[in-house]
């Protein structure tokens, strides 16, 4: 059953318990004759539910990431007091070295900031596209069945967090016209779950030749976090710059948020 | 209702009403409470680090999503940490005893399983919701653009129209369309699922 607008609004004012007592007792015998209106309240219900369960994870997404982060920066700080307290102050000869020490130790700290933002945008915008957006771009129609069996396998596994299993069924995988894409951007993005940044900027540089778009897009903005998660900014900047740029490209703000962490 | 001072809440009636209006403090609080002791609970029951995760995220999806749709609601004395951990440690119990874990053997004697039934109800309510997020990303990105920030982020039309550069009477009648096509892919998902 395909609804109105008016039908839709309905069922919308309804659900958010926005009706008049008359309005309301009049839909609900119109519910109570209506098998297929019962239907499709219940499906907008789910649809809401949904939605919200959305808005929860991307919350909750958050969250852990803040959660995470927090601890990196715990873990970092004591290291820095301990090289701060490896310097004694007391003795004359170490107090004129220490002057060259400070220069050193301030590069060190400059060094650890700058890396420590790096880490920072990378865990606040890293989402491991564990989601339904993993399928998008897999050429699911022009493959056949053995393939499409290994790519579940692997997908399953991604979704699990298994990155090491999916690293090792996709890297021997013969090369296939068809999946070759698709293959190189898994098995890259794999790579930058698992804390590999290196082994992943080769394969998304390479999923970047696809035909598809939407794969295209994701691609880049893996590839432009790896180079964020190494720290090379001057490889992740123009890439990052050209994502914030494209107000249809779905990492937008994403793009720029990392880019105003980093720069 | 319970008056103990939380960190940076006077009372979880406090800390409630923030969860209920998905503040970000509160998220993170929860989140920096609970998951240290939780995973040290699941690590001495047969999981993983990566199974306290997973449980943890899975327990407090159920546990905010009642919050916001009204099924939990706070009672005399309850304590907020204290009932999300008891959702998390469920959702592991469920887990445990699935067949997924039954080859693991040594279930422990001392877990009470008799409760999880509530649980394995609102675990059930996430084939509906990953449905739903199966058939957003089928959408075109305009229309799941317009759904998210209507329907999760809770922007007003006007805004929208803003973004969109359209009226906001189209944007009303584009949210319709959009909506209807969402609907249409959830019925396919959810009858090829059957769920």
């Amino acid at each position: 059953m395909r609804l109105t607008e008016d039908q839709y609004e309905l069922i919308e004012a309804y659900l958010k318990n926005e009706l008049s007592a008359t309005d309301r007792s009049t839909f609900e015998a119109d519910i109570q004759a209506d098998a297929q209106l019962r239907t499709e309240i219940e499906r907008q219900r789910n649809l809401r539910l949904g939605l919200r369960a959305i808005g929860i994870t991307h919350a909750l997404d958050q969250a852990r990431i803040q959660y995470k982060t927090s601890l990196l920066a715990a873990k970092s700080s004591p290291k820095r007091s301990t090289i701060f307290q490896s310097f004694p102050a007391w003795t004359y000869w170490a107090a004129a070295a220490s002057i060259a020490v400070v220069v050193g130790f301030g590069y060190l700290v400059y060094q650890g900031n700058a890396s420590w933002q790096a880490d920072l945008a990378y865990y606040e915008t890293f989402r491991s596209d564990a989601n339904a957006d993993l399928l998008k771009g897999f050429p699911a129609e022009n493959v056949s069945s053995e393939t499409k069996v290994t790519f579940l396998d692997a997908f399953k596994n991604y979704k699990a967090g298994n990155y090491d299993a999916v690293i090792e069924r996709l890297k021997n995988l013969p090369l296939d016209k068809q999946t070759v894409h698709y293959k190189d951007f898994l098995l890259g993005l794999s790579y930058l779950s698992n804390d590999q940044p290196v082994e992943a900027v080769p394969l998304l540089t390479k999923a970047q030749q696809t035909p598809s778009p939407e794969l295209r897009q994701k691609a880049v903005w893996f590839l432009a976090l790896a180079y964020v998660k190494m720290n090379e900014k001057e490889q992740a900047i123009p890439i990052l710059k050209q994502i914030s740029a494209d107000k249809m490209n779905p990492f937008q703000s994403l793009a720029q948020k990392v880019l105003r962490k980093i720069q | 209702m319970a008056t103990r001072p939380l960190p940076g809440y006077a009372t979880d009636l406090d800390f409630y009403d923030a969860l209920s209006r998905r503040d970000e403090r509160a998220y993170h609080n929860l989140y920096a409470t609970v998951f240290p002791s939780f995973q040290r609970w699941v690590l001495s029951n047969n999981g993983s680090e990566m199974d306290a995760e997973d449980a943890f995220q899975k327990g407090l999806m159920n546990f905010l999503l009642n919050i916001e749709i009204g099924k939990y609601q706070l009672q005399s004395g309850a304590r907020i940490t204290t009932v999300a951990f008891e959702y998390c440690k469920r959702v592991w119990l469920t887990e445990l005893k699935s067949a997924r874990f039954r080859y693991r053997g040594n279930m422990p004697d001392h877990l009470d399983l008799a409760d999880t039934v509530d649980v394995e109800k609102d675990l059930e309510r996430m084939d509906v919701v990953y449905a739903v997020q199966q058939s957003m990303h089928q959408l075109k990105e305009v229309c799941r653009n317009l759904l998210e920030w209507f329907y999760v982020d809770e922007l007003p039309l006007r805004e929208i129209a803003e973004r969109l550069d359209m009226k906001e009477e189209s944007v009303k009648s584009k949210r319709y369309q959009c909506a209807e096509k969402l609907k249409a892919y959830y019925r396919q998902t959810t009858n090829q699922k059957r769920i």
